[in-house]
């Protein structure tokens, strides 16, 4: 029996794959190229990712039974499309590699310096190898179970500290022009489009696949660019850009400001909690885009693949470098090699499609919609 | 022939055939259908007597009464049953005394009208209301064995089994399982009719079905399986059927037997199957549209497809105002959470993360702790092995004695271990929140899962603090989300998300609210029609 995921489910994983670690790391990564104007390259650049993510969709209805990787080798031609999909593993796998180091790389800067790193990054990675071996039905169900707990702790985060807010540390807005604005959003576009890969594989496991996923879609994008809205905000609002530059998680010195009465000083365990579901679901999800990718480029089954490749990714985490040396090698490779791919996406993969529905339509004399049925 | 055996071979098993077949039962043999040799019931009285005591030995309690009937006193006929099992009195009053004292069916065996015999007896002599003929003595014996009384008569080919069971029961009583202040208080018994007798009490429908089947090669256990027709999802009760079939055991005591077999997942701390000894959670499991099945001699009766909020439910929730129910259902979940990771968070925080707890607390910690000879991990295992050993033996002790060994261990056992400098006061309070918020899961078995998780938890806080805590929580919900109850996912509704069954599960809201069955059991979801909201009367202005 094909395993099927729920339309509620699917947007879920998309808002996930959104805020996932993504929210610890962005706001000092935008402040360093858009300073105060990171709340606006945001909005731009996750509009843009959401746009493509559109295209993915529209592409993925005219073939609702392929994965994007099965139907760009059908448009494209086995090679084009073979070699297209490989160029999004490869993007994949630096992203997941980057993102296991830095679920352990985390911890050790939370302060536990004495445990080794491969704790932390191998029980994460053992946990996602045992979701995934599960199947795609119990990743959905675990990332929608920890949907509600994880958005409201997030969203909570921010109002905890809003006695500590300036307004004047947002300001002043477009001081230098356009060009940060633009790099920032090009920054927060090449991080939003990761969660297009995983649209276009799992159009296909939804079940009852209508229009209405466009919808789903939307809600997923602009909850999770929200919250990540609000963190970016409120962490620039607290610190000031200056400040945000030189912090290495700035939503975790925000949690360490926190004073609820005088009883509660720093709530920082709790964003720890938060960083270990958030980072098992992105690990996860990006070992299940890498997985789904290989097994349809080598043609084994994907619960075959888990292990070695999990196996695989957390030796290259491991490597014996510092964790600013691993950012910088991964992030060139992963973070904006993601988008080349995109483009790619954009400018080939559509054309090649309306080219592929013209010719279906001639071969079947009109009807383009015979061939999916 | 030496250099030719086969030649010999088939003589020789046709001669040891022959040779091992019982004399005068080989033609009845044919007859009966079924795994052991059988025996139909012969025109011979001897014959059947013979066998009869074959079959059941020299038991004391087996009683094989002969008599005479008919005008004359000159046909002979027996009565067998098994004495505790059957209700004397109506054997005397409404078998014996009508049959001895009967003509008719002397006049009619002896007019060759033997067909009809008991049938004459039934209408005209015999005050069994539930009687049936079996030609099959081993069928008939295993009715008396299940305490029913057999009559077979001299001249007639087959055997009439008479329903006149009557054993001494536990009364019906309070259940000692889910005690509730409001609402029914009555319990499931070991007496496998009495117990659908209270279900079809409270489920009137034409629709509910009781089918029994029987498991156990050496028992012989009767196991119904209740269902409401139209509610229930058919592949569930197909999927039930299918399992128990699948059963091959000696001998089943309880629904616990039953329960290993035909659980999903063998090797999860949590029930895939519910159990329950009240009568009207059964009857509430029906009607949402799941399979109950009971078994003669216990007084649980398991209900699935089993889905983890169930657990955390109790019968009062439905009787009592839907506020005050919502509010104990907040506080059972946040009591499961308590019951599992305090101890782990009290070691994560204080061993790893000192710096979150505001000075006066940390301060009170370190000054309790000063002086305990244990680590703070160590201290909290001996707590939690403790509790669990305490418990233990004030479960298996009678109640008496049970209460006196829980107050020496709490009172005595605790403050001395405190005064002495043992453990840590703050340990006591974390170690007795923890017990406290275990017993007020509604259910003993599920509440009983979350021992060795608690423990793991503690262990994993001990190595890797909030870390190992978090591994070891999102563990738990992996598995949970993983496992599934006769295709029922085990955390629906929650995940996969319905609204519906929101409404009775985080929340419970009225009655009048609840249209849908709260999971989706079946296609038969909707239970009531819109709009039963109570409205205010409007009367008379005050004071008019």
């Amino acid at each position: 029996m094909q395993e099927k995921i729920s339309k509620g489910q699917f947007s879920k994983l998309v808002t996930l794959i959104i805020i996932s670690t993504v929210f610890l790391t962005l706001p000092r990564r935008l402040a360093l190229v858009a300073q105060w104007d990171s709340p606006i390259s945001l909005v731009l650049g996750y509009g843009a990712a959401w746009f493509l993510g559109v295209i993915v969709i529209w592409l993925s209805l005219k073939h609702p039974n392929d994965t994007f990787i099965e139907y760009s080798k059908k448009i494209l031609g086995p090679y084009l499309g073979s070699l297209f999909g490989i160029m999004v593993f490869l993007v994949i796998m630096n992203l997941n590699i980057l993102t296991i180091r830095l679920a352990g790389a985390t911890y050790i800067a939370a302060g536990y310096t004495q445990t080794p790193i491969i704790v932390f990054a191998g029980a994460t990675v053992l946990l996602s190898v045992w979701i995934l071996k599960e199947g795609i039905e119990v990743l959905a169900r675990v990332a929608e179970f920890f949907y509600f707990p994880l958005i409201l702790s997030i969203a909570i985060l921010p109002l905890t500290v809003i006695d500590k807010l300036s307004l004047d540390n947002l300001f002043p807005l477009l001081a230098f022009g356009l060009e940060p604005v633009l790099s920032g959003a090009m920054l927060a576009f090449s991080i939003g489009i990761e969660h297009v890969f995983l649209v276009g594989l799992l159009i296909s496991k939804i079940q009852n696949l209508d229009k209405k996923v466009y919808h789903q879609h939307l809600y997923g994008v602009v909850i999770g660019a929200f919250i990540i809205l609000l963190m970016v905000a409120s962490t620039i609002g607290v610190f000031g850009v200056a400040d945000i530059q030189r912090f290495y998680l700035p939503p975790y010195q925000l949690a360490k400001v926190v004073e609820i009465g005088a009883f509660i000083n720093g709530i920082e365990i709790i964003l720890l909690g938060i960083w270990t579901i958030a980072s098992l679901l992105e690990v996860t999800i990006f070992l299940y885009i890498s997985v789904h990718i290989l097994s349809q480029l080598i043609y084994v089954s994907y619960r075959d693949i888990i292990v070695p490749l999990a196996y695989l990714f957390l030796s290259m985490a491991m490597a014996p470098m510092d964790n600013h040396q691993v950012e910088s090698e991964f992030t060139i490779v992963g973070q904006f090699g993601i988008l080349p791919v995109a483009l790619l996406l954009v400018a080939f993969l559509v054309p090649a499609q309306l080219f592929y529905q013209w010719k279906t339509k001639q071969k079947l004399g009109g009807d383009s919609n015979k061939e999916a049925k | 022939m030496f250099f030719f055996p086969w030649l010999k071979k088939p003589k020789l098993k046709r001669k040891s055939k022959a040779k091992d077949k019982p004399k005068g039962i080989s033609k009845q043999k044919q007859k009966c259908p079924g795994d052991e040799p059988t025996f139909a019931v012969s025109k011979r009285l001897e014959k059947n007597l013979e066998e009869i005591q074959h079959k059941l030995g020299n038991s004391n309690d087996i009683v094989i009464r002969s008599f005479l009937m008919g005008k004359e006193n000159n046909h002979k006929g027996v009565l067998v049953y098994v004495d505790g099992l059957v209700d004397k009195n109506m054997v005397h009053e409404q078998v014996l005394k009508p049959l001895i004292y009967s003509t008719d069916p002397t006049d009619l065996i002896m007019h060759g009208f033997l067909k009809d015999a008991f049938k004459k007896l039934e209408n005209t002599s015999i005050l069994v209301a539930d009687t049936k003929e079996e030609k099959c003595l081993n069928k008939a014996l295993e009715s008396v064995l299940e305490g029913q009384s057999l009559v077979i008569l001299d001249k007639v080919p087959s055997a009439w089994i008479l329903d006149t069971r009557g054993w001494q029961t536990r009364g019906i009583e309070e259940s000692t399982e889910n005690p509730i202040i409001r609402g029914p208080k009555e319990s499931f018994v070991e007496t496998l009719r009495l117990n659908t007798a209270m279900i079809r009490r409270r489920i009137h429908s034409p629709d509910l079905r009781i089918e029994t089947r029987v498991v156990g090669k050496v028992t012989k256990t009767a196991v119904t399986v209740c269902y409401i027709e139209g509610i229930v999802d058919p592949n569930v009760v197909k999927e039930t059927y299918k399992r128990l079939n699948k059963i091959e055991i000696d001998g089943i005591l309880d629904t616990g037997y039953l329960e290993e077999f035909m659980q999903d997942h063998p090797f999860t701390p949590f029930p895939t199957m519910a159990h329950t000894d009240r009568p009207d959670k059964v009857a509430a499991n029906l009607l949402e549209g799941r399979v109950a099945i009971l078994v003669d001699g216990s007084p649980a009766v398991l209900t699935a497809p089993a889905v983890f909020m169930e657990f955390l439910q109790a019968s009062e929730d439905y009787y009592e105002r839907f506020v005050v129910s919502t509010l104990l259902r907040w506080i059972r979940i946040l009591s499961l959470f308590i019951s599992v990771s305090l101890p782990a968070l009290y070691i994560g925080v204080v061993g790893y993360h000192v710096e979150m707890l505001p000075p006066a607390l940390m301060i009170s910690i370190a000054a309790g702790r000063g002086g305990t000879p244990f680590p703070v991990v160590l201290e909290a295992i001996v707590m939690g092995v403790s509790f669990e050993i305490l418990r233990e033996a004030g479960l298996r002790l009678p109640k008496q004695v049970g209460q006196a060994v829980s107050i020496v261990g709490v009172l005595v056992i605790g403050q001395a271990a405190v005064e002495a400098g043992v453990i840590s006061p703050i340990m006591v309070i974390i170690t007795a929140l923890t017990a406290i918020a275990s017993f007020s899961i509604p259910n003993y078995s599920f509440a009983s899962a979350f021992i060795p998780l608690r423990l793991i938890l503690l262990f994993m806080a001990s190595i890797l603090g909030v870390f190992g805590i978090m591994v070891g929580l999102i563990s738990i919900v992996v598995n949970t989300v993983s496992l599934r109850s006769f295709g029922v996912p085990y955390l629906a509704p929650i995940t996969p998300a319905r609204f519906a069954g929101i409404k009775d599960t985080l929340v419970r809201v009225p009655w009048w609210l609840m249209r849908r069955r709260p999971i989706r059991l079946t296609d038969n979801e909707i239970r009531q029609p819109k709009g039963q909201m109570p409205k205010e009367k409007k009367g008379k202005p005050q004071g008019g």
